[in-house]
């Protein structure tokens, strides 16, 4: 590791993520050898089934006690074990660079919120380390209403300082288009493979879904990391406020306090709808808040993707 | 005029209504919140639209409500503030009205906001109400298009209701007078009572006067209750006039029980000027004049009598006309004698002014009554046209002989009464009529000599002594005269002459010239006709000069052949007035022999009749308290014609007669007027009693002295008409005099109340009322009225509760300190803009 200080890595995440693992529950095709289940049946340890002996076959792979007990010629199969091939989509759209919510320090003092980027930086360089250190490819894809940054999948120190530096350069200051950007994923990922988004989706629901559902038809296993802010949830101002949209610069006056309980029931219907898309696509989805430490938000997400 | 709709609703203090402007404070501080609304970039403003969209609207209206409450609070204290009285009615029927006007706005408020909310949304929806493409984003059903007919029919009945409040407010329509109640304890009230003649009129079950005292007594005692007060009488007779107001409510309700119509009216103007002068001096801030009267005659006719109301502007003018209504009644209005002297056997002419104040014309018949006797013969007829019409007055004349000497009342009478007016069915006149007035002829000759100037003077004296028969009645004659020669006057007493003819003496001895002075000046008339036979410097030199027997010194004789004809005589003058219509009857006296006097001009006296050639005929003086008339010509010794004139026997006759009351000793006064009584005395103490008619009790009056330094005692009591009875106090002086009354009040044609009080000044708040129930329901809806004050701090205080529960409820939901943003007003929203603390950083990956 060089001795850069990556802003969204530091030495302390790496002694935290060495002892994590990330598995995925479904098979997924990797490159080599790995500690994933590979759609492919091989010749390893746990044996998968049987077939029968078509020619051509190797005759070492002949189960020669069936074929003792009743004369029939079957090959034994074995599952194979892969690595990963994941791929991190970080939403870098200008919505991603709100932060309200403030977070207490070492000492107690409160600071001034992150924004849901760099939280989601964090969030993806740590998942980067720690797929990485599990020797699993991982590749990143920053986007907002395009592909912003695309870093192919890879392994290796050289590897990961390549997504660290990437994420350090992106700037996000442009509009989002979720789905469009997660349908040209879904035709660009060749393998079946983990993708992970971190995004706020704040686009429309259907769209999103759709969107992850054709990732999903590609085989992939999605994470969906839902990236929020306390402040944009709560909507906690006490007076009226002209709202700026980040995206688009449109703008609404408002008095918060009238419309403040509505608005979370809003906010929080679309989160359970998201919630319930992505049940009924098994996509794992987790809600990050940036004021939640992102080792208990990775530990989270491994929870998660592990339960079943 | 203030009959126009009275506000139900004023201010004591509107100047304090600008505090309703303070009601625009909570729209300045949302506008200028909303102005310095500190701009927040936010992730997305998805959720913002769709929140506002569904439930904003909501909250708009409350806090719209909110936003009126707290206007209503503001505007009702400065409404509080303001002092506001409702007038006419019940205070919580305006209470009422106020919450409408409330409700009303409140509900024309948010219902407009929703109506334009739901053409926003029904714009915004467009023709389906699930437009393609839309983003749904919260489950359940999507929002229909909201519909407008509750909304315009709430806008509807809260607009009902906002103009029914104002109207309610604003006028006293919607008042029922029930419930008022007229606080009269910061009013200060002069009322004047007309208790004239024209009040006795007999009005439905009760005469005008008794109506309009009851009409003082419940508003002294009931309705009005004035804190300090005063009653006038237009007719004060011998009550004394209040100098200040009393408090003493019940003394001067019981005070009004005595009021009863004597005397004269004293004119409005001065009535209005003295209640002025009472109501000016006091300090209570409500001052009013109230006039209860049938505003008939002499009252209102003076168009100016409310010019004393300028010197005090604030004072309220009440008329309270006490016409109910036009009695069918005609009334004499003038009694009086025409022309005529009051000596037995005189022939007086009686005149009287009739008024019909009927609807109807009417012919009603009149007699004469002397001494309560009908006179024969004098009946008389006469048309009036209806009340109110210039034919509406007649004349009604007659003539009467009088026939016995001392006090005679003349009474005409109306024969067709139909006692409306009861004193207007007659009147009375109460002449002293002289006995058979004596004059002595005074001649050149011992015994009456035929073609003499004094035979002339006799004849015309006693016409009808020559044809008076043996066994016949005399015809009765007013004149008893006496012949005698000049010689023998100086040695007979003249103290039983009422008059003395001096025709054509030679000359005048000066103990003749001094009686005759003492004659003429202690009241005797004295005629000189100057004939040929005059010495005229036996004239000059001792009847002109200091006695002033002769209007100058005469010079002449001038004579001509042809004669010179009268040109002019005063017609004015008492002997010559009334005798003829034209001066064609006098112009047929041809005088050919004449004296005259210096330049055609008297020294004292006035002529009373100048000849053709400007030269003088008959000069007229006076002297102490008699007269003296000069003919400077006579009939006799043919210097001229007058004695076959048809002139000549009523001037002989009228210049014996004069002034047949005065010549009494009796004077006719007017009641309301001062008698002066003369007592032949220099005794300043002593006082004399004088008895009114039909009165047992004597009025004692002191001695004044008159600017000239003479004694006289005034009698100011004489209200009633008839023989007043004055004797002094030691009975040594004793006398009477009469009170007539020359005219009444019997035209009862009112001047109406309303254009009466067009000739109020200026901006001067009158009121017109015919009861006092209804003057206090007048004065309710201006003057004064129940005060809201109480009720709107108590409404100001339930809409501050209601606002702050309101507020309470809908004010935000507690966020933690952590999350609570733009506490201070300081602009923090760098938070948004990427600038993140690193140490934030940090501390997440630590």
């Amino acid at each position: 590791m060089p001795t850069y200080q990556y802003r969204f890595f530091k030495p302390a995440q790496a002694a935290q993520l060495r002892r994590l693992e990330l598995m995925v529950r479904g098979v997924v095709e990797g490159v080599y050898a790995g500690m994933h289940k590979s759609p492919h049946k091989g010749f390893s340890i746990e044996f998968a089934e049987h077939r029968e002996y078509v020619p051509g076959d190797e005759i070492k792979h002949l189960d020669w006690t069936v074929l003792a007990k009743t004369d029939r010629y079957y090959i034994k199969q074995y599952e194979q074990e892969t690595n990963l091939r994941a791929t991190i989509c970080l939403d870098a759209s200008a919505s991603m660079n709100f932060g309200a919510a403030s977070l207490p320090d070492s000492q107690g003092k409160t600071l001034q919120g992150v924004t849901k980027f760099e939280y989601g930086a964090v969030l993806a360089a740590s998942l980067a380390y720690m797929l990485s250190n599990q020797q699993d490819m991982v590749g990143l894809i920053a986007f907002d209403k395009t592909i912003r940054l695309e870093i192919p999948q890879g392994n290796g120190p050289s590897h990961l300082d390549q997504i660290f530096v990437g994420l350090e350069k992106l700037s996000p200051d442009q509009e989002t288009d979720i789905s469009g950007t997660l349908h040209l994923l879904a035709n660009k990922i060749p393998r079946r493979g983990l993708v992970i988004v971190i995004s706020d989706l704040f686009d429309d629901p259907d769209k999103i879904t759709s969107a992850l559902q054709h990732l999903r038809h590609a085989r992939h296993q999605l994470v969906l990391m839902q990236v929020l802010d306390r402040g944009e949830m709560e909507l906690a101002y006490n007076r009226p406020i002209t709202f700026e949209d980040m995206e688009d610069g449109s703008r609404l006056q408002i008095d918060p306090k009238l419309i403040r309980d509505d608005y979370r029931r809003e906010v929080q219907a679309f989160l359970d709808l998201i919630k319930k898309r992505c049940g009924q696509s098994r996509i794992d989805y987790v809600t990050a808040f940036t004021d939640v430490p992102w080792d208990a938000q990775i530990r989270e997400l491994l929870r998660r993707t592990s339960r079943r | 005029m203030n009959d126009l709709p009275l506000a139900a609703m004023n201010f004591s203090d509107p100047v304090m209504l600008l505090g309703v402007l303070a009601a625009g404070i909570p729209v300045l501080l949302h506008l200028l919140n909303r102005v310095r609304s500190p701009i927040v970039r936010f992730p997305t403003l998805r959720f913002l639209r769709v929140t506002a969209q569904k439930t904003s609207r909501k909250r708009q209206v409350q806090q719209f409500i909110l936003l009126l409450l707290r206007m209503a609070v503001f505007a009702m204290i400065a409404m509080a503030v303001a002092g506001p009285l409702v007038h006419g009615g019940s205070p919580f029927a305006a209470y009422g009205m106020l919450l409408l006007l409330l409700g009303g706005i409140a509900v024309l408020a948010v219902m407009t906001v929703i109506f334009s909310n739901a053409l926003d949304q029904r714009k915004a929806a467009g023709p389906t109400d699930a437009p393609s493409g839309s983003i749904k984003t919260s489950p359940g059903p999507a929002p229909g298009r909201p519909g407008l007919l509750w909304p315009v029919i709430f806008m509807l009945v809260g607009l009902a209701a906002t103009v029914t409040a104002i109207f309610g407010l604003g006028t006293d329509r919607l008042f029922p007078n029930v419930g008022t109640h007229f606080n009269g304890q910061s009013t200060a009230c002069v009322i004047i009572l007309d208790n004239s003649q024209s009040m006795l009129v007999q009005d439905g079950p009760h005469t005008r006067l008794q109506t309009a005292i009851d009409q003082t007594r419940d508003l002294l005692g009931q309705s009005l209750t004035p804190a300090r007060m005063a009653v006038l009488l237009t007719n004060p007779g011998n009550s004394p006039v209040p100098d200040h107001l009393g408090s003493d409510r019940v003394a001067q309700i019981a005070r009004l029980n005595a009021i009863k119509s004597t005397g004269r009216a004293l004119p409005m103007r001065q009535l209005i000027a003295q209640a002025t002068n009472l109501l000016k001096n006091s300090i209570r801030p409500n001052r009013m004049l109230i006039i209860i009267s049938d505003f008939a005659g002499p009252a209102a006719s003076d168009t100016g009598m409310f010019a004393p109301l300028k010197k005090v502007p604030g004072v309220q003018l009440v008329l309270m006309p006490q016409t109910i209504g036009t009695p069918d009644d005609v009334a004499i209005a003038h009694w009086g004698i025409e022309h005529g002297a009051a000596v037995v056997g005189a022939t007086v002419q009686f005149r009287g002014t009739v008024i019909n104040n009927g609807a109807t014309a009417v012919a009603p018949r009149f007699g004469l009554n002397v001494d309560g006797k009908k006179a024969p013969n004098t009946e008389a007829r006469s048309t009036l046209g209806p009340g109110g019409t210039d034919s509406s007055r007649a004349t009604v004349t007659l003539k009467y002989q009088l026939r016995a000497p001392g006090l005679n009342r003349f009474t005409l009478t109306e024969l067709d009464s139909s006692h409306a007016m009861a004193w207007g069915d007659r009147r009375s006149l109460i002449l002293p009529v002289k006995n058979k007035i004596r004059a002595l002829v005074v001649g050149n000759q011992p015994r009456l000599t035929g073609a003499s100037t004094a035979f002339y003077v006799n004849a015309a004296l006693a016409p009808f002594s020559t044809v008076a028969s043996a066994g016949a009645k005399p015809t009765l004659w007013s004149i008893e005269p006496t012949y005698r020669s000049y010689s023998a006057v100086p040695g007979m007493s003249l103290s039983s002459y009422a008059a003395i003819f001096i025709c054509d003496v030679p000359q005048i001895s000066p103990q003749l010239a001094q009686k005759l002075h003492r004659f003429v000046v202690g009241g005797g008339r004295l005629c000189w006709l100057l004939g040929p036979a005059v010495n005229p410097h036996n004239y000059n030199a001792v009847a002109a000069g200091n006695l002033q027997l002769l209007p100058g010194e005469i010079s002449g004789p001038v004579s001509s052949q042809t004669g010179a004809a009268v040109n002019w005589v005063d017609v004015k003058s008492h002997i010559f007035s009334g005798l003829f219509q034209t001066q064609e009857p006098f112009q047929r006296i041809v005088v050919v022999g004449r004296w005259s006097l210096p330049g055609n001009s008297p020294v004292i006296g006035k002529v009373l009749s100048r000849l053709h050639d400007d030269s003088l005929l008959l000069v007229q003086h006076s002297l102490g308290h008699g007269r003296v008339y000069t003919f400077l010509s006579a009939p006799g010794g043919g210097w001229s014609n007058i004695a076959s004139t048809s002139a000549f026997l009523p001037m002989m006759v009228r210049i014996a007669l004069g002034n047949a009351a005065a010549s009494a000793g009796i004077t006719s006064y007017t009641p309301g007027k001062a008698v002066p009584i003369h007592v032949p005395t220099k005794n300043s103490h002593l006082s004399i009693n004088v008895t009114a008619p039909q009165s047992h009790t004597a009025v004692n009056v002191l001695a004044s002295h008159t600017p000239d330094g003479r004694l006289v005692w005034r009698f100011t009591g004489a209200q009633r008409a008839g023989v007043y009875h004055w004797q002094s106090f030691n009975g040594k002086y004793s006398g009477e005099f009469i009170v007539n009354v020359p005219s009444g009040e019997a035209d009862l044609h009112a001047t109406g109340a309303t254009v009466l009080a067009k000739e109020a000044p200026k901006k001067q708040t009158v009121f017109i009322a015919a009861t006092a129930k209804k003057l206090v329901e007048e004065l309710a809806k201006t003057s004064e009225g129940n005060s809201l004050m109480p009720g709107i701090l108590a409404l100001v205080m339930i809409l501050a509760i209601i606002e702050a529960l309101l507020a309470n409820r809908y004010k935000p939901v507690k966020v933690t300190p952590e999350h609570q943003l733009f506490q201070t007003g300081r602009r923090d929203a760098e938070t948004d803009s990427g600038r993140s603390s690193s140490a934030a950083l940090e501390a997440l990956m630590q």
